[in-house]
């Protein structure tokens, strides 16, 4: 099982136009924009780590289970501290949005908290615990 | 960073598809996918990174995804024109080059490689008009095997050349 899940940037929570055109239903009064976007980040992430677990706890499957990323290989364009924080921030907010969860520690990049504050929801304990290893393996969009 | 009315707000760090000295990272692909570009050594680069950097608890690795629209394919109506992707054919023996280096030099866990696509098919907003098959399925009676499709098939262990046929279909 595959689920892309970074579309929720440009796939009609944050912006309206691609691919439907227009905004998707709107949830709690959450109609576009940031908030939006890492909403829908948030519950992906989860939904996908239910599932995983029911897979593999209930269902006892056979195969594995991962979430494909669409993420651009980014390199600093020099040495300096600045352009190596910048890229780091590009794969922040790229693969390390749904990844550092799964392989991390169980929760968001520190600078997508910092940045974002409230506008990032946040995990239960139990919700980092059942995010956390819920991917057997990791696939990658070249 | 934490200034929200900055246009750059939240990512604040940006991007080009250029060198250092200003050439562009690789050919590029259809004008309809403005956002691809072939570039080898970078998959070998970033299955590195992955594993070793930014996730380094990841025990595989597969590159789920990867393929080229061939510029212009599209537009083209003569089949003797289309067979010859050389871009295509280009991408997929280099990507595949450095996809073994990231196994046997790099020492990647790279269990999987998944060629996007078997077939043209429909691509988001452009439609037909932006090909990825590495079979031609759009224009002709006939599905052939372009020169892309000949290095994905002969480069590969598993399976046989056998089994990536010329394949006949009817135009719908």
């Amino acid at each position: 099982m595959r689920t892309r899940a970074n579309a929720c940037t440009s796939g009609n929570w944050q912006y309206s136009y691609y691919p439907a055109g227009k905004y998707y239903p709107a949830y709690n009064n959450i109609t576009g924009g940031l908030p939006a976007r890492f909403t829908c980040g948030h519950y992906t992430l989860l939904a996908h780590a239910k599932v995983a677990k029911w897979y593999h706890n209930t269902f006892k499957g056979r195969g594995r289970i991962t979430f494909k990323n669409s993420g651009n290989y980014f390199e600093p364009n020099s040495t300096s501290a600045a352009d190596v924080e910048s890229a780091q921030r590009n794969y922040d907010y790229s693969l390390g949005w749904f990844n550092d969860p799964v392989w991390n520690d169980g929760d968001y990049p520190a600078s997508l908290r910092d940045t974002l504050g409230d506008l990032l929801p946040t995990f239960t304990d139990e919700e980092k615990a059942l995010v956390r290893g819920s991917c057997d393996f990791f696939a990658i969009d070249g | 960073m934490s200034n929200s009315s900055y246009p750059g707000y939240p990512e604040c760090a940006g991007s080009v598809s250029t060198a250092p000295d200003g050439f562009p990272i690789g050919p590029s692909g259809d004008n309809g996918v403005s956002w691809l570009y072939d570039t080898p050594t970078g998959i070998r680069r970033f299955l590195k990174h992955i594993t070793t950097v930014l996730f380094p608890s990841v025990p595989d690795i597969m590159v789920s995804e990867f393929g080229f629209a061939e510029p212009f394919e599209g537009q083209q109506t003569s089949l003797n024109t289309i067979l010859w992707d050389l871009r295509r054919a280009d991408y997929y023996q280099s990507y595949l080059d450095n996809i073994l280096a990231s196994i046997y030099y790099d020492g990647v866990n790279v269990t999987g490689a998944w060629g996007w696509a078997i077939f043209d098919n429909f691509e988001w907003g452009s439609g037909t008009s932006v090909r990825f098959g590495l079979q031609v399925s759009l224009q002709s009676a006939l599905c052939e095997m372009g020169c892309g499709a000949n290095y994905f098939c002969s480069t590969s262990t598993t399976p046989p050349s056998s089994v990536c046929p010329r394949l006949v279909c009817s135009r719908s």
